[in-house]
């Protein structure tokens, strides 16, 4: 850019010098910009696919295939059968239903105790209230390895062990997201409360017919974040399930791998098996989470 | 408000908060006191023989060299992965925050690695790091070199190790600063625009202290998720070699059911969390002050 | 001995057992004799089945007789790929032949990840019937009190092992006791692509140390591969070291007399290995890969990085099947390069299976008839050389007649390779040596001392002195840990 040096300083009047006025040169110099910009869209966007990519790439091939570098980057022949062998070989769309099932709850359950939690906390007056808060903030600095160890002695006391009640029910809280909600609670304006207690609607009334509606946003980003946590959880499922057919994908995967090990264009075509769902929940919730987001949830 | 009304609020309080209460009695603050209490008893590899030790499991965990490896790979791991995952999210955020046609497709890209799990992106890596198949090592040779043993050389596997974590963060640090930047007000960058000011200082000026709240969040957040990173060494060294990546949970987690020794993890995990607290007051202390909150 | 007198001793010795069975602090509440540190006599024998003794009575095999309906089994292993395939096909059969046992097979990862699933069942969760534990987790199994050895099936039908290997059913025998069932049996083998060896101008494969570093020399120097030898970091190759040499690896008679309390590698032939594991790799005729659990030595040698690689012979149809894949690579195998002569043998690898004490009469007499079955000449035929649809293992047949039946003598023909295990495993000595050791944690003792100090010589640098030495120190502290903890 051409040398506009702007001092911006509190209040103090700023040195300018007046940019050079040239058509044409701006012309070029936007268009400049333009292919720039395009440029480094395109590189960054092909660093983060290429491990994508080689995957996909590397499933489709045989071994000895694979090798023929660089050759391996643009398969001439491809071998999709290998997509319906592991779903022969393994249990994968077991593990994608668990996970998908696991996650749905957890999220439900999440979304569910937080709105509750969320109504309490930032409309109801209580003793104790703001120490309460204080504890369920505190849950987010317990880290998992002060638990995990006595969670797992409580889920096999319990019997719990390979079943969905002990992959689901230790996640079905979150101080995260009882605060998410609480903050959009509390953005709710004071007289709708006040007209909607002249009106008659009582507490239950009022969270579940205003202030819910009101928090969309926030509760949308919460149940995708949940989904996602949830979806992704590996040491949890690793230690509590042993039984095929409760393995979540991503202990399925790691099965996938560790018994196929010489066979690895099977793992890789395992591992794009178990991100095409969630890919395509991306694609169709990408908005929805961007907007929860943008509605201040996750602001100050 | 009548006492009657009182009690009447303090009943649904209850009833509403119960759910919440339960679930992190049971599996958070009772077990946070029993890993405590654990951590005073050593067993045998198979549940018996119980014996009461006293503080010794807490003294040998702060004295071991492997206990202190573990919190410094892992310490070293946080800084690897979340300053520069951070500045890669808030990189491609920028890049992809601008009225250009298409760029709908390239903000789909950028969030594309939220599909990918900790096992998927871990065995994706594979295909790039593995010393024979993978990418990488075949252009090596291509090109005449020697091969990068990249999870067999200490060196190479915590940096493999965090470059699987900060591509798979990618997607979700993305999403969320975008989101941060959309609702950033455009006419403060209008009106820095008319007095002329360069990107750069738009940036250091308006965007970074507007976006404060969602970077301290997104650096909380990862910095939470790196000390629990367990995936991704469970799937590719298995904490080697010569416990180069021997994270702290990865750790915790082989003592506890790899040698069969629950008393000496809790000991393990209760020092952790004394450490982990202390860095987050800390990090709070710290950072909070520069976090802009300004409306 | 007259009969009645016997009897009466074996009366008052029963007594005995139970009077201080009875006195002495039970720690679980399993029906298995309360096992001590292994204090008694034998090594290196074959057990004798004894009809008339107390551990007979834990293992009715007649109980199959009165049961009602079929009785259900459930079998934890940890086979992959080809071998799970033989497995689940042998499985298969044995259901279909009878109508009185049904095995259930479940997959439970790696040895090491389905020995951490049982012990954490033993804190409350769901056991099975039966375990393939790897040879390594003989001690544990006894210290655990959680396991009926199968001797006790084996005195209750007077069994016989005159057709088994015998160092087969040595290697899982303590005080006279076999504890597991052999299943499938292993031990390291020397692979080697031939079209590479040819190149180097190497003429039969190496068979001491020092042949093999020689021919790797030749290898690396006329560029007919970029390493002599893929390496994986492994405890189990230097215990076959030093069995091959006769040596034993822990005290206390290989920790089959007694308790073993520390490692006895210190010596001469321990330096001698280390030293020259060191130099292969500091002289770039060897490359390290890692502990293999991701085939990297067999891709390395299908991909012509490397000539030779040294692995359990259990790979051996997969490697087979595998290379299929690249035609530059012709397989060639040969036995366990040792030291020097070889006195000694090659170890029992692989793993057994295990009886769990929480069965029923029904489901130990349905287990004794399983193994008995799965150990037979015919099927051990098939789970090493296959059948029309089932691509069979490298495994080594443990039943000496299996080798005279057709599909093994086939297979023999067409691919000598198949026979070099056997081979190993029937000659040498037969000893406390080549019994191999008897350690509480010996996987940790590998994992955590043994590894680690061929990891710090590859990657570090380390003197091998130095090297050894330290290896020894961390695995007397961590025997001396597990001892401790089991309250010995």
């Amino acid at each position: 850019m051409a040398a506009e040096r702007i001092v911006l300083g509190a209040g103090d009047a700023a040195v300018v010098r007046p940019p050079r006025r040239d058509p044409a040169r701006q012309r070029r110099r936007r268009r400049l910009r333009t292919v720039a910009r395009y440029t480094a869209l395109s590189a960054a966007a092909i660093v983060v696919l290429v491990p994508i990519y080689v995957t996909i790439a590397f499933s489709l091939q045989s071994g000895s295939q694979a090798l023929q570098f660089p050759g391996s980057l643009l398969p001439s022949e491809l071998d999709t059968g290998v997509f319906r062998r592991v779903f022969e070989v393994s249990n994968i769309s077991r593990y994608l239903l668990n996970s998908a099932l696991v996650a749905v709850l957890i999220t439900a359950g999440q979304v569910l105790t937080s709105i509750l939690a969320a109504y309490a906390f930032s409309e109801l007056r209580f003793p104790g209230r703001d120490v309460l808060f204080i504890v369920f903030l505190a849950t987010l600095m317990v880290p998992a390895e002060v638990t995990i160890v006595a969670n797992y002695d409580t889920i096999v006391s319990l019997g719990w062990l390979d079943s969905y009640q002990g992959l689901v029910v230790p996640f079905l809280a979150t101080a995260f997201g009882t605060f998410l909600i609480r903050q959009s609670f509390l953005g709710v304006p004071r007289d709708l409360r006040d007209a909607a207690r002249l009106d008659g609607y009582g507490h239950m009334g009022f969270l579940w017919g205003v202030a819910v509606p009101l928090a969309r946003p926030a509760i949308a980003a919460l149940a995708v974040f949940s989904f996602l946590l949830s979806w992704n959880q590996y040491l949890w499922p690793l230690l509590v399930t042993n039984d095929d057919d409760f393995r979540t994908v991503q202990i399925g995967l790691r099965t996938l791998a560790s018994s196929n090990i010489t066979e690895f264009n099977l793992v890789f075509a395992g591992t794009v098996v178990a991100s095409i769902p969630i890919f395509v929940l991306l694609i169709a919730f990408q908005k929805h989470l961007v907007r929860g987001l943008t509605s201040g949830a996750v602001k100050g | 408000m009548g006492p009657r009304r009182r009690l009447r609020e303090r009943g649904l309080a209850l009833a509403l908060l119960l759910p919440s209460i339960a679930v992190f009695g049971t599996f958070v603050f009772y077990p946070f006191v029993r890993t405590f209490w654990l951590g005073f008893f050593e067993t045998d590899p198979f549940g018996g023989n119980e014996r009461w030790v006293g503080f010794s499991q807490y003294t040998d965990t702060i004295t071991s060299a492997s206990f202190r490896n573990s919190l410094w790979v892992t310490l070293k791991f946080t800084l690897l992965t979340v300053p520069v995952g951070l500045a890669l999210g808030i990189g491609l955020a920028l890049l992809a925050h601008q009225r250009l046609r298409g760029v709908t497709i390239y903000r789909t890209i950028f969030s594309s690695t939220v599909a990918t799990s900790v096992a998927v992106a871990s065995l994706m890596f594979v295909s790039l790091l593995s010393p024979s198949v993978g990418l990488i090592n075949q252009t090596l040779k291509w090109l005449g070199r020697d091969a990068i043993f990249f999870l067999q050389s200490p060196g190479w596997a915590l940096v493999s190790i965090s470059a699987v974590t900060v591509w798979q963060n990618l997607g979700i640090i993305f999403i969320v600063v975008s989101a941060g930047l959309q609702s950033l007000p455009d006419d403060l960058y209008e009106s820095a625009r008319l007095d002329g000011a360069s990107a750069w200082s738009q940036f250091v000026e308006i965007t970074l202290p507007l976006l404060s709240p969602t970077l301290l969040f997104g650096f909380v957040v990862l910095t939470i998720t790196s000390f629990q990173t367990f995936g991704q060494v469970d799937l590719l060294t298995n904490g080697g070699p010569l416990e180069a990546t021997n994270l702290i949970v990865f750790s915790i987690f082989e003592t506890a059911f790899r040698d069969f020794d629950p008393g000496r993890a809790a000991a393990q995990a209760v020092v952790l969390f004394f450490i982990l607290l202390a860095l987050t007051l800390v990090q709070f202390k710290v950072l909070e002050r520069r976090v802009f909150y300004g409306r | 001995m007259p009969r009645t007198l016997r009897l009466r001793l074996v009366t008052l010795v029963a007594v005995l057992g139970l009077v201080v069975a009875a006195c002495g602090d039970d720690g679980g509440d399993d029906a298995a004799p309360e096992e001590t540190s292994t204090t008694s006599t034998t090594l290196g024998e074959v057990p004798t089945a004894d009809p008339d003794s107390e551990l007979a009575a834990l293992c009715p095999v007649d109980a199959l007789d009165g049961a009602a309906g079929p009785v259900t089994i459930d079998l934890w292993h940890s086979m992959t790929v080809e071998l799970e395939a033989t497995l689940a096909g042998l499985v298969a059969d044995y259901n279909a032949s009878q109508d009185r046992v049904r095995v259930n097979l479940v997959f439970q990862g790696s040895y090491n990840e389905s020995l951490d699933k049982y012990l954490t069942a033993l804190r409350g969760g769901s056991r099975p019937t039966l375990i393939q534990l790897e040879e390594t987790a003989l001690q544990l199994g006894i210290d655990s009190g959680s396991f009926i050895p199968v001797q006790a099936c084996v005195d209750a039908a007077g069994f016989s092992f005159d057709d088994y290997i015998e160092r087969v059913v040595t290697a899982y025998t303590v005080e006279n006791t076999l504890w597991p069932m052999p299943f499938n049996t292993s031990n390291p083998i020397l692979y080697a692509n031939r079209t590479i060896l040819d190149r180097a101008n190497v003429g039969p494969l190496p068979t001491t140390l020092a042949e093999v570093r020689a021919a790797a020399q030749a290898v690396v120097d006329s560029g007919a591969a970029a390493s002599g030898v893929s390496l994986i970091g492994s405890g189990w190759i230097i215990e076959q070291l030093f069995a091959l040499d006769d040596q034993v690896y822990v005290d206390g008679g290989n920790g089959r007399t007694e308790r073993a309390t520390e490692l006895l590698i210190d010596t001469d032939l321990g330096l001698e290995v280390f030293t020259w594991v060191h130099d292969m790799v500091r002289d770039g005729l060897a490359t390290y890969v890692g502990d293999g659990a991701n085939a990297e030595h067999f891709i390395a040698l299908a991909t012509g990085q490397a000539a030779m690689t040294i692995d359990t012979t259990a790979a051996l149809r997969s490697v087979v099947i595998g290379a299929r894949d690249f035609p530059d690579v012709q397989v060639e195998i040969g036995p366990m390069p040792s030291v020097a002569d070889r006195p000694g043998g090659v170890l029992v690898g692989g793993a057994a299976m295990w009886l769990d004490a929480e069965t029923t009469d029904e489901e130990r007499a349905a287990s004794w008839d399983f193994l008995v079955w799965l150990t037979e000449p015919e099927q051990q035929a098939t789970w090493h050389a296959g059948s029309e649809n089932l691509p069979g293992t490298g495994y080594v047949p443990i039943r000496k007649s299996a080798i005279e039946l057709a599909v093994v003598t086939d297979l023999w023909a067409e691919e000598p390779e198949f026979r070099v295990a056997y081979d190993q495993l029937v000659t040498g000595a037969e000893t406390v040596a080549t019994a191999g050791p008897v350690i509480g944690n010996h996987a940790q003792v590998r994992q955590r001392a043994i590894v680690p100090a061929l990891e710090r010589m590859y990657i570090q640098g380390q003197d091998p002195a130095a090297a050894l030495a330290q290896a020894k120190s961390e695995a007397d502290a961590i025997i001396a840990d597990y001892t401790r903890r089991i309250g010995g």
